[in-house]
């Protein structure tokens, strides 16, 4: 099986049933073992839609996980190029 | 010819690609995640309640295969906790059974109407200090429902809402500010909530409290809502920090109430 996607079931049963300090590190370290892990700000999403409190006014911030995730990764694009490991 | 060094434009150029995708999933997602917030509470309640059966099921497996001395000093230990439960049901009845009199003399009897719920998912499951329960709008409960506990504490109130479940965000979720009243000097105070069932209050250094002491929430039916826990002072603050915790904590929740 394709460890990216057993890695993303792996998070998924995480969020569904671990402590966030379980299921969040594994999303960062995600983040930084796969190239360009949008499953992350997915599953982000879920957390942030199923735990964060609802707010009257709807804005960005009321998926703050999913914000910072994408962000991690946005920062990583540039950053992957310069630490390529040469097998 | 072979060449072995990184082609920098192509590779800008693709980064920048990356980045459009990944700015608009955040955006999709945002707009979706929005829209069917309450749908999500309620496609993961079905996984929350097997969690919540798998658990149950291997705790009694557990329990079946420890050992007799763990069993023994557990009882004990629970034995010792019945007790002082006890000790202090005593105590709030008692409380209790004279503000019920005060009220009726004023006329002012409160009539309250409680929907029980089981809790689903508490922290440090759930990342935010909110706690899933396993009522909905199937059994009246409505956003803004205060929450107690089952012997009267008052620990949140209802945020989200979907047909099964509801999501109920505690006071002491980081940054939440609710106004208090400390039993022993009746001082308004600000409680501000730290996450994990604690809070931080600040109070003038002359006004005295002590460990154990019981925050109450204002109003005509105050409840419970913290007990002191630790108080620290620095001597070129006039201010305490007095750090108080929902009694019991908030890890062995088990079951609520919503006051409708």
């Amino acid at each position: 099986m394709n460890p990216r996607i057993l890695y993303s079931v792996l998070i998924f049963l995480g969020l569904v049933a671990f402590p966030w300090w379980l299921y969040i590190p594994l999303i960062i370290i995600g983040t930084l073992i796969f190239p360009f892990f949008v499953e992350g700000i997915l599953f982000s999403f879920i957390i942030d839609a199923a735990y964060h409190p609802l707010q009257e006014s709807v804005s960005f911030l009321d998926f703050p996980l999913a914000l910072a995730i994408s962000l991690l990764i946005l920062f990583l694009l540039p950053l992957r190029e310069h630490i390529r490991i040469h097998a | 010819m072979k060449t072995n060094y990184l082609q920098r434009n192509k590779s800008t150029r693709s980064n920048f690609k990356n980045a459009i995708i990944v700015i608009a999933v955040f955006i999709l997602g945002f707009l979706i995640f929005s829209i069917f917030k309450t749908r999500v509470l309620f496609s993961l309640s079905p996984l929350w309640n097997l969690k919540q059966t798998v658990l149950n099921e291997s705790s009694d497996l557990v329990s079946f295969f420890r050992s007799k001395n763990a069993l023994i000093d557990e009882n004990r230990f629970l034995k010792q906790q019945l007790l002082s439960q006890q000790s202090l049901l005593v105590s709030y009845n008692a409380l209790n059974q004279n503000y019920t009199t005060l009220l009726k003399d004023l006329g002012q009897l409160p009539k309250e109407v409680k929907i029980a719920a089981g809790v689903i998912t508490t922290p440090p499951q759930s990342i935010y200090d909110v706690l899933i329960i396993d009522a909905g709008k199937d059994k009246g409960v409505f956003n803004g429902s205060q929450v107690i506990l089952p012997f009267g504490a008052l620990i949140g109130s209802v945020t989200g809402i979907s047909e099964k479940t509801s999501q109920i965000t505690l006071y002491s979720s980081y940054g939440i500010k609710t106004e208090a009243i400390l039993e022993r000097t009746q001082t308004p105070v600000t409680l501000t909530g730290q996450g994990g069932g604690n809070y931080m209050i600040r109070v003038p250094r002359d006004i005295e409290v002590i460990k154990g002491d019981r925050i109450l929430s204002p109003g005509l039916n105050p409840r419970i809502l913290a007990t002191i826990e630790d108080i620290s002072a620095v001597s070129t603050d006039s201010f305490k920090r007095v750090q108080a915790q929902i009694p019991g904590g908030i890890y062995q929740i088990r079951f609520v109430y919503i006051l409708k």
